[in-house]
């Protein structure tokens, strides 16, 4: 029937080269990062994760884990934010040096990181020297943990507001000016409204890199437990001595990853919708 | 009382030199072609454009002096501004748009609440109140923008080509309802427009920018009527055709200008003199347009096909391919009567007495 066709066609897209390109891609790709996580999840029993999530070790890893990609974030957000708006707007001399300088932990292998972050702040080095008089000793603490993870997971997230705020029209802001709105105001009324989902692109995508952050980590801050070691950390020590152990571990890690990224994605649909 | 405004600015490559003035309830059209520094003079007013050196004072406060070195922050301004477009804020609802300017001055809620519901019903805008800006219409836009910038009722008042976003039908009813509330308003309005009818019908008095200097200014009509240079006529409508004037009979004189030889009558202020260069200044709506060659009085009658008909809402412009092109205005029904398109052949004709001649 001809006559039916069109309606037809409306309910299946057609399937054109393009399409099915797009289709493949998409299919190699989820292949790619599901079979090897299906396997980590088939190799481990219910036995196996319901011990290790009684485990202490485990349980203070996770603690640790969270508590410390949370603080991270938070420090990411605070610092980040001034950082991406005078990447994407402002004007001064050695602009393009600080913007390679925040994305070189990007390129740079984490272990390289901590062994810096090692060096500068033990307290033979300088910015170890000028913590000392404080009080403040960074090297194998739960701070540690935090520096680590903020130098590897900041540039996602700085990268990602500077190009949210490169695509916001100036104008608009300039109109809240000239309505009585000073520039604080204009940016929380205005701005972050506006550049709220690379923001919240900007937290997922650190938040991620910080929860499995592991090679500066492990450099500069140690692998005490209940104190610097964290679900990473653990699955690495765990795997020398008793594998089966380090799987249950991974697995616990990529769920609570999973949940931790879909949830992000749901509150923003809600934002969306609501 | 007023504006006064006094100020050198650059921006790009416009180097920008002028002086403004503006009282309330008399709006002020800046009028120029594009680049000629109106929307950058508009922005030194706002706030939103620092100027190299100069001075601004609005009702008797200093806004801008830089030998005083003031330079008031654009929202420590009393002013209003209608941005081209309208750029209304894309996150916020017609009625958010609108109250966002008492929220920022942090008004007392029951005020907010009063005056926003004041200006939207001033503005026909109630029925609109909870939809999103991207979904509104162009003359939708325009009044919530115009909201928006009013609510605060700001001393000084500032329009970007308030109309140039709008078709033509919307236009004409805007330009009235504009028009309207520019005359009840007792502060100061500038606007600017590369439209003469916008200026004619608005203002009350225009200036003319070229290359950010002030060419010529004064009362719109005035300025139609004796314009000082070619700029300035085809900014304010008007058919300027340089010539030379090569005979006189009385009163009359003899202009050839391109492949015409035009009767008109000389300036009394400018006249012409014989073999030397001349302008003939023609109103468009003096034209008449006739489909055969017309009998009568005229003076004045040229054969022509129609190179384009341009709709600005009210009139028709119709530019002839004469040499030189004449531009003519009549109304969409008498286009329709001639049936005037691109191309359709006719004939124009203007008696002696409406074309005068300067020197």
């Amino acid at each position: 029937m001809s006559a039916a066709a069109p309606g037809a066609r409306t309910l299946l897209p057609r399937l054109t080269p393009v399409r099915l390109a797009v289709a493949l891609a998409c299919a190699v790709a989820a292949a790619f990062v599901a079979i090897p996580l299906i396997v980590l999840v088939t190799h481990t029993s219910p036995g196996a994760l319901r011990a290790a999530l009684t485990d202490p070790v485990v349980l203070d890893a996770l603690r640790v884990s969270l508590v410390t990609t949370a603080v991270s974030v938070a420090v990411v957000v605070l610092v980040g934010t001034p950082l991406a708006t005078a990447l994407a707007r402002g004007r001064f001399p050695g602009r393009a040096v600080l913007d390679a300088l925040v994305g070189l932990p990007l390129v740079l292998p984490p272990v390289v990181a901590g062994l810096a972050l090692l060096l500068a702040f033990s307290p033979g080095g300088p910015l170890g020297q000028a913590l000392r008089p404080l009080g403040v000793h960074v090297p194998l603490t739960e701070s540690a943990v935090v520096l680590a993870q903020c130098f590897v997971a900041g540039p996602f997230y700085v990268y990602a507001v500077a190009a949210g705020l490169s695509g916001v029209d100036r104008s608009i802001e300039e109109v809240a000016g000239t309505l009585r709105a000073g520039p604080w105001h204009v940016f929380r009324t205005v701005t972050l409204p506006l550049i709220r989902p690379a923001v919240v692109y900007g937290v997922v995508l650190s938040g991620a890199r910080a929860l499995g952050e592991f090679g500066a980590t492990i450099t500069v801050a140690g692998n005490l437990q209940g104190r610097t070691q964290t679900m990473p950390t653990a699955i690495y020590v765990a795997f020398e001595r008793d594998p089966d152990g380090a799987v249950a571990l991974a697995v616990i890690l990529a769920v609570v990853s999973f949940a931790l990224l879909l949830g992000v994605r749901g509150l923003r649909l809600a934002r969306a919708t609501g | 009382m007023g504006l006064a405004a006094s100020l050198a600015a650059h921006a790009g490559t416009l180097q920008l030199d002028a002086a403004l003035s503006a009282e309330p309830g008399r709006p002020v059209a800046l009028i120029g072609a594009n680049a000629a520094g109106k929307t950058t003079l508009l922005r030194c007013l706002a706030g939103l454009h620092t100027p190299d050196r100069g001075r601004i004072d609005v009702d008797g406060e200093v806004w801008f002096d830089s030998e005083r070195r003031i330079d008031r922050p654009a929202h420590r301004r009393a002013v209003g501004v209608v941005p081209q477009q309208g750029v209304l804020f894309p996150h916020l609802d017609v009625e958010q748009n609108v109250a966002y300017g008492l929220r920022a001055a942090r008004l007392p809620r029951a005020e907010q609440h009063r005056r926003t519901g004041d200006a939207l019903e001033r503005y026909g805008l109630v029925p609109l109140a909870g939809r999103r800006t991207e979904a509104l219409s162009g003359g939708e836009r325009q009044r919530v923008a115009l909201a928006r910038a009013t609510v605060l009722d700001p001393t000084l008042l500032l329009l970007d080509e308030p109309l140039s976003a709008l078709d033509a039908a919307s236009r004409a009813t805007v330009r009235g309802s504009l028009r309207d509330l520019l005359r009840e308003r007792s502060a100061c309005t500038v606007l600017v427009t590369h439209d003469a009818r916008d200026a004619l019908e608005l203002a009350a008095h225009a200036v003319v920018l070229e290359d950010g200097h002030v060419v010529q200014e004064g009362a719109p009509a005035e300025l139609a009527q004796r314009p000082r240079s070619a700029p300035v006529a085809a900014l304010m409508g008007q058919n300027w055709l340089p010539g030379t004037a090569s005979d006189r009979d009385g009163e009359v004189w003899t202009v050839r200008t391109g492949a015409l030889e035009l009767r008109a009558v000389a300036d009394p202020q400018e006249p012409p003199s014989l073999g030397r260069p001349a302008y003939v200044l023609v109103d468009p709506r003096d034209v008449t347009l006739h489909r055969e060659h017309p009998e009568g009085s005229a003076q004045n009658v040229a054969q022509a096909r129609v190179a384009g008909v341009v709709d600005v809402g009210g009139p028709l412009r119709v530019t002839l391919d004469s040499d030189p092109a004449l531009v003519v205005e009549i109304t969409a029904r008498a286009a329709a009567q001639l049936g005037i398109a691109t191309g359709a052949p006719v004939w124009a004709s203007f008696k002696a007495t409406a074309a005068r001649v300067f020197a």
